[in-house]
């Protein structure tokens, strides 16, 4: 898997994905092992860090075999022939894919549906994260899923893979110098006080 | 006029910085288990300690932001000094030597090198001095019961900060040793950074050869931390200054020479100010992990402010918003 790829797999993770890199690692997905077996264990860690239980290994391979169907056939339906370029033709691959991609995001990520919390609720007498039911989302349901994925806590937030690459070189080389000072040695980090000390002031 | 005097901090509340790496620590009392006793503040005294003074090697998980590596870590102290080796276990292939201060990053002969790329080095970067330990005023550290991590008994630390304009931390400290296995940085219950051991071995002798670069030494490299030609002491005249920093932090000695560097002893703040040059960045701001970046252009001006810090994005624009000049 490459660095570009594993680091869409953390965005998915993460709910903080762009459309373009959640459209790429979708069609990656369908076709690549590795990526797969790393959403996996990323998604089992996450859900350790968060304290919530998602999906079992063996849950998220059969998924796997109903997102790559889903897949297949929105690309097989979205084919427009060449000399039948109309609008809503050109359209039609790029709303199948979004309804694939959000089913894709539903089930990584591990968006709940009220049915789905209930249906767990029943099941267990608790509310859980987990994914119990493998169906295919409804299309409300798929608005859920989409409405939650782009829901970020801070919407203006760009991420940093977002910015041109001289953007992301120069920020990073900020984020690299604060880095290296973090880690100086503590004979480095004696604090200066300004005779006129307006910092510290809430 | 602005005058600045330097204060020697104490070296026993030392506004440190963890070193270059992992962390780990050790209890004072090595072979003693944990004691109920023993308060939140003694644990992180404790971890403050073994952070430098113990042998131990295993692989961690370091979560940040979209970022996670898996890295294995070899870890020795021995006659004063500390060596470390740290190798990637996913993706690129990078090993990182450490002798004391001096921490090197080797990649893969043949690899283009992107010398910006992040360094998973750890939470460490993230300080947890002795001055947590000792009543710090602007965070609340209490124990929270016991857990277990990497097949050992942990005991639970939570360091809880007094204002919403910093993050707080989770930690799980190994009950025999005192070695940090497990930590959260947490803003408003919203984990933002996440290490872990998922296996650890501790305080077992370390050979050299464990800790030896594997990769070719011909295999590019950069060092990793800051050198002198980059740096500059506080007493260097700028232009510019922070009208507000949040409570408690206070700028430290040595910074970069295009910036200043601050510190409330567990988080860190550093400002930037320089001419945007051609491609100018504009109001940009983003974040990795806990770690944001707010950068904005001076109106009128062609100086570029950019604020980076474990800090909330609020409280990075609001130091970046009172960016003043000063007239010597």
């Amino acid at each position: 898997m490459t660095e570009k790829s594993k680091e869409s797999v953390s965005a998915l993770l993460d709910e903080e994905i762009s459309e373009i890199e959640l459209h790429r690692l979708l069609r990656e997905y369908t076709d690549n092992q590795s990526i797969r077996e790393s959403l996996i264990s990323y998604q089992q860690i996450r859900a350790v860090v968060n304290g919530e239980h998602r999906l079992t290994t063996r849950q998220h391979l059969e998924l796997h075999q109903r997102i790559t169907s889903a897949v297949d056939d929105e690309e097989g339906t979205s084919v427009a022939p060449a000399d039948t370029k109309t609008p809503g033709q050109w359209h039609k691959p790029a709303a199948g894919f979004a309804v694939a991609a959000s089913l894709f995001v539903a089930v990584i990520v591990g968006v709940n549906t009220p049915q789905q919390i209930a249906d767990s609720q029943s099941a267990t007498g608790e509310t859980t994260n987990s994914v119990t039911d493998t169906r295919i989302l409804t299309d409300s349901e798929q608005n859920l899923a989409r409405e939650s994925y782009v829901t970020s806590p801070d919407e203006r937030q760009l991420q940093l893979r977002e910015l041109d690459e001289e953007k992301q070189r120069r920020l990073r080389e900020y984020l690299n110098q604060h880095d290296r000072m973090t880690r100086m040695n503590p004979r480095d980090t004696q604090t200066v006080i300004y005779d006129r000390d307006k910092g510290g002031k809430n | 006029m602005t005058a600045i005097r330097v204060v020697r901090t104490d070296p026993m509340l030392g506004v440190c910085q963890l070193r270059n790496t992992l962390v780990l620590c050790l209890g004072a009392a090595i072979g003693f288990p944990a004691v109920a006793s023993e308060t939140a503040g003694q644990w992180l005294e404790k971890m403050d300690k073994a952070l430098h003074e113990q042998n131990y090697q295993g692989t961690f998980i370091y979560m940040r932001g979209s970022q996670l590596d898996t890295i294995q870590v070899v870890h020795q102290f021995a006659d004063g000094k500390e060596h470390e080796r740290l190798t990637s276990q996913d993706g690129e292939e990078r090993e990182i030597i450490r002798n004391d201060d001096e921490a090197i990053c080797y990649h893969a002969p043949g690899e283009q090198v992107d010398l910006t790329h992040a360094v998973p080095m750890g939470p460490f970067s993230h300080s947890f001095s002795k001055n947590l330990a000792t009543n710090h005023p602007l965070y609340q550290v209490s124990l929270q019961g016991e857990g277990r991590i990497a097949d050992r008994r942990a005991v639970r630390v939570r360091i809880t900060p007094r204002n919403r304009d910093r993050y707080g931390y989770q930690l799980w400290l190994d009950e025999e040793t005192g070695l940090l296995l497990r930590s959260n940085l947490v803003n408003r219950g919203r984990v933002l950074e996440f290490f872990q051991f998922s296996e650890v071995k501790i305080g077992e002798p370390i050979e050299s050869a464990q800790l030896l670069l594997s990769l070719s030494k011909q295999a590019p490299q950069h060092t990793l931390t800051q050198s002198t030609q980059e740096l500059a002491v506080a007493q260097v005249k700028r232009n510019w200054r922070p009208a507000w920093v949040p409570k408690g932090f206070q700028q430290v000695r040595v910074s970069a020479i295009n910036g200043m560097s601050f510190t409330d002893g567990v988080a860190n703040l550093s400002i930037f100010v320089e001419r945007s040059g051609k491609a100018a960045l504009g109001d940009v701001q983003t974040s990795v992990g806990g770690t944001v970046v707010f950068s904005r252009q001076i109106k009128g001006s062609s100086q570029q402010i950019t604020v980076v810090g474990e800090v909330p994005l609020a409280t990075a624009r609001k130091v970046a918003e009172s960016i003043e000049p000063v007239v010597y």
